[in-house]
């Protein structure tokens, strides 16, 4: 198995003074696996994600995903790891309001330049599959917050990106629809897409993830 | 109360930006409307104003230099004698023409108060104080003047209203006032009634300045008038676009607040409240900087209008402008917040957040299909999306580039008018006739000696009467054809023979006739039948016609040469020589530099200066309102980028939705500006007496009208690119977290 991310000696300061959100991170996550972070409100564990991501840089240290030292990126390469390398869910969605669900879905694949047609297919596909398939031509505004979710999510993976990250996907919607998203990640790393999921929910972690992590005061405890 | 006070407070502050905005736009206006206010002010019949002000004198005359002067039970006041003469004041080259040089300790006698505009009145002798005419552009308070081999220091600038002399000296000044004659200023119980005077060598009746004073005036006001109008309309449809917008684009806190509890009245409150609490200092900042402002400009105002027209802005002129732009920023923020106040608050969030209809849906599907890159169709395609926010734009945009369009063409025609009514390229140098008795074939014979001299005519000008009627009219006639003098025909042709004339607008409306009618006239030569061949522009506004001095007779009054000169030749260098070989019997002064072209200059100066200033509401509306704008989507470019736009895309979508904007804007606001400028010129020539020849109306010219329709695109583009900049750069995470 090849490792996706290597976090080596990661440290992240928001402010001068303080003590750091990320205090010497080292995280490997190997392809196909599906972590978990944990950790209190405050304990680094977004910041971690955003490293991931490519949306924001450590202040030392390195971060590689696919073999990319996303540190040495300008920002422009930095984007453009970000259209295939990645698909990333919010807890609050972060759908664009001008545009409809379908739409939505399609802004990564053109951001790529996917051909349209290969990528009205897939966006049909994974809209279907999610069971959203009556709701493409809804704007965010219209729809419930699953609902949404699961936009976001069909967005994520429009690419066929080989890294999920997933920040509070669960946190801003019901435990019903809640168990809908936990079953569709879980779906997922099953058929191979591998996953890094920030979560409060300890339930949550434990259905989806093939192993748990915990932040704790900027710093991971491996478990 | 307090909830809706503090909501105010929160949205001010929250809102930093766009408090900042409406902060700016409602200080730039304040500062506009109070200028424009005080230029309307200034325009409002000045002479008479300054006449009231002044105490001006009914009666000038000049008395023998020991005559008993007259005194009068018709006279309720007056002020003299003083001993007058008439000289040439020079500062080293400069030369300015003959005037009146009278020697006067009081500066504020019972009749004919001056008002001083520089410097300080006069303590003794060696001193002088200047009409602002004499004194021009280029001579001032401190400068050593040479006036009959005398050298004095100029002290001050006065004024006064019927222009009593051209410079003031102690009355002691014996080197100066030697062989004076007297002066004496009269206010009469009936100013209509010249009373007989015995002894009496000259007189002018206020009528007659008056008359010239405001012949040179009226063709101006309604252009100014004009300006300050367009200056208060633009920049309040600014602030009610500026604020409105501010308002829209806050409709989901409107919502949120709903939910919150907050009764339709509440919300009104604390948005109109919120908006205040900006407007209201700076429209206090606002009049403060319009005050300042409005001293050179009115400054500028009174030398174009010849006369003092207002000293400084009335302080009622302040409140009304505070009082005026206080309510109207209340009322446009009252009025969309009213609307969001009436929705159920899910629908103000819905409004707030998603577009309504499926026009942005289609129009983006179609835009996706143009085989352009992604981040320019999402640029093209966000101002459907969101119709009320492009319309705030739209507007601004549009109301930018018209006031642009209109402005310049405006300007334009003034400069053309000017020029078409003071013959400066036809007859650019004019030749005044000094001494008594005046040696006028002398004169011409020198001028005629000169080699450079093209063409040389004597002007001379006489009144008249049409029988039956009681207008006065102005016949100016010249030696033969002198169609070389360049007034600019409107219809018809130059007369071609004596019995022939050709009129200015006023005279043909004012006594009913047409080009090719008869008309009978009453000189003081005798009554003769004149036929009308043409229509000529001329840039006053009294009744006038041009016609061959011969068979006017003796009745001419003499006003002086017009000379033309061979193609090459300067005329301020023909005018030194001349005014050389002229010594003592004459002064050649060129037409450009002329009293009447410095009025036209202080005009344009005035325009411009206000050209500038609308430009800049304008060009700041239409900046603050992208700004807002782009600010309003960082939201949404912050999920862009985390989807993987690059900066440099960031930057293309921003720009290019607010290019299309820019382009549709533009592409209205010039035909806008263009009809507005056709459509007003013509009115305001009528309000002046004029009928304005193509030269004036025409002054759009295509690749012109292309750059400032252009001036749309570069004013959204640049408005778009600063915030491109920031948003660019941010940081996604960070965008994701204001949110
Ligand atoms: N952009 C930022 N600027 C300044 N401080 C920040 C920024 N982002 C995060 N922080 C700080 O860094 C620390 C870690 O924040 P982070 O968002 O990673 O926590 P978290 O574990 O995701 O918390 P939660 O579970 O509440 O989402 C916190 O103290 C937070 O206040
Ligand atoms: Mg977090």
């Amino acid at each position: 198995m090849t490792d996706l991310i290597r976090l080596s000696a990661v440290s992240k300061r928001y402010e001068q003074t303080g003590p750091p959100a990320l205090d010497g991170v080292d995280l490997t996550v190997a392809a196909g696996e599906a972590v978990a972070v944990m950790g209190p409100s405050g304990s680094g564990k977004s910041t971690l994600l955003n490293l991931v991501a490519g949306l924001d840089r450590p202040t030392s240290g390195d971060v590689e995903v696919a073999g990319t030292a996303l540190t040495r990126l300008s920002e422009k390469a930095l984007a453009r790891f970000r259209r295939s390398g990645i698909g990333i869910v919010f807890q609050f969605f972060h759908l664009i309001d001008d545009l409809t669900a379908r739409d939505n879905v399609l802004v990564p694949a053109d951001l790529a330049g996917t051909g349209r047609r290969a990528a009205r297919a897939r966006a049909t596909e994974l809209l279907e599959s999610l069971g959203l398939a009556g709701r493409a031509g809804a704007y965010p505004a219209q729809l419930s917050g699953g609902e949404r979710q699961r936009v976001a999510i069909a967005r994520a993976l429009i690419n066929r990106p080989p890294l999920l990250l997933a920040d509070e996907p669960t946190g801003a919607v019901d435990a019903a629809t809640g168990e809908q998203v936990a079953e569709l990640l879980r779906e997922l790393n099953r058929n191979g897409q591998t996953v890094l999921l920030v979560t409060h929910d300890a339930d949550l972690a434990k259905r989806c993830a093939t192993r748990t992590i915990e932040v704790r005061d900027g710093r991971v405890s491996g478990a | 109360m307090t909830a809706v006070w503090q909501a105010a407070l929160a949205g001010a502050r929250r809102r930093r930006s766009q408090s900042l905005v409406v902060f700016v736009v409602v200080l730039l206006s304040a500062a506009t409307t109070l200028l424009a206010a005080a230029l309307l002010i200034a325009s409002d019949a000045p002479f008479d104003r300054a006449f009231t002000r002044q105490n001006g004198a009914h009666l000038n005359a000049v008395f023998a230099p020991s005559a008993t002067v007259f005194d009068d039970p018709a006279v309720t006041a007056k002020a003299g004698p003083y001993p007058v003469v008439e000289a040439t004041l020079s500062k080293g080259r400069q030369q300015r023409p003959p005037g009146v040089v009278a020697g006067r300790s009081e500066q504020s006698p019972a009749v004919d108060r001056l008002e001083l505009t520089a410097g300080r009145w006069l303590t003794g002798p060696g001193q002088i104080v200047l009409s602002p005419i004499t004194a021009g552009t280029t001579w001032k308070v401190g400068d050593r003047v040479t006036v009959r081999d005398v050298d004095v220091e100029v002290v001050g600038i006065a004024s006064s209203v019927t222009a009593t002399a051209a410079a003031w000296v102690w009355p002691g000044q014996t080197d100066v006032l030697g062989g004076a004659e007297q002066q004496l200023l009269y206010r009469l119980a009936d100013p209509s009634v010249t009373p007989d005077l015995p002894g009496l060598t000259g007189s002018t009746r206020y009528q007659l300045v008056k008359l010239q004073v405001e012949g040179r005036l009226k063709p101006m006001v309604p252009f100014v008038v004009a300006f300050a109008v367009l200056g208060l309309v633009m920049s309040t449809l600014i602030v009610v676009n500026v604020v409105a917008g501010a308002v829209v684009a806050g409709y989901r806190v409107i919502g949120v607040r709903k939910a919150l509890g907050f009764t339709p009245g509440q919300v009104v409150a604390a948005y109109a409240g919120q908006i205040l609490l900006i407007a209201v200092p700076a429209c206090v900042l606002g009049v403060a900087g319009g005050r300042l402002l409005s001293i050179p400009l009115l400054a500028g105002a009174n030398t174009a209008y010849t006369v003092i027209a207002a000293p400084t802005v009335p302080w009622w002129a302040d409140v009304l402008v505070l009082a005026g732009l206080t309510l109207l920023t209340g009322l446009a923020a009252a009025g969309p917040a009213l609307r969001a106040g009436r929705l159920s608050a899910t629908r103000a969030i819905t409004v707030g957040r998603a577009p309504r209809g499926g026009h942005g849906f289609r129009i983006r599907r179609a835009l996706a299909a143009l085989p352009l890159p992604r981040p320019i169709t999402f640029g093209l395609a966000s101002p459907f999306t969101r119709p009320a926010r492009t319309a705030v734009t739209m507007v601004a945009i549009l109301l930018g580039v018209t006031t642009v369009v209109f402005a310049a063409g405006l300007s334009t025609s003034l400069t053309e008018l000017a020029a078409a009514g003071n013959r400066v390229e036809q007859a650019p140098v004019l030749v005044a006739v000094v001494g008594r008795p005046p040696r006028e074939e002398a004169v011409r014979a020198l001028i005629e000696a000169q080699p450079k001299t093209a063409a040389v005519t004597a002007a001379r000008e006489t009144e008249a009467r049409v029988p039956g009627s009681g207008l006065p009219l102005r016949i100016r006639a010249y030696d033969g054809d002198a169609s070389w003098t360049g007034y600019p025909l409107l219809s018809g042709r130059w007369y071609a023979e004596p019995g022939e004339a050709v009129a200015g607008a006023r005279l043909l409306s004012s006594f009913g006739v047409r080009v090719g009618d008869e008309l009978t006239v009453d000189t003081p030569g005798g009554r003769t039948t004149v036929r009308i061949v043409g229509e000529a522009f001329s840039n006053g506004s009294t009744a006038v016609m041009i016609m061959d001095a011969a068979g006017l007779g003796g009745s001419l009054v003499w006003h002086g040469f017009e000379v033309s000169v061979t193609p090459g030749t300067d005329p301020h260098a023909y005018a030194e020589t001349l005014n050389t070989a002229l010594g003592e019997a004459g002064h050649a002064q060129v037409s450009a530099d002329s009293q009447e072209n410095e009025v036209v200059t202080a005009m344009l100066a005035l325009i411009a200066t206000l050209t500038l200033l609308l430009t800049a509401v304008a060009g700041l509306g239409v900046l603050n309102t992208v700004v807002l704008e782009t600010r309003e989507r960082v939201h949404e470019i912050g999920v862009l980028k985390t989807l993987g736009m690059t900066p440099g895309q960031v930057r293309l979508m921003v720009i290019s939705s607010m290019l299309l904007i820019g382009a549709v804007g533009g592409a209205l606001a010039v035909p806008l500006g263009r009809l507005l400028h056709a459509w007003s010129l013509p009115i305001m020539g009528e309000a002046a007496g004029l009928t304005l020849p193509p030269a004036v109306l025409a002054v759009y010219r295509p690749a012109e009208l292309v750059a400032l329709g252009a001036a749309g695109i570069l004013l959204a583009a640049i408005g778009a690119l600063l915030p491109a900049g920031w948003a660019a750069r941010s940081r996604a995470s960070t965008a994701l977290r204001a949110e």
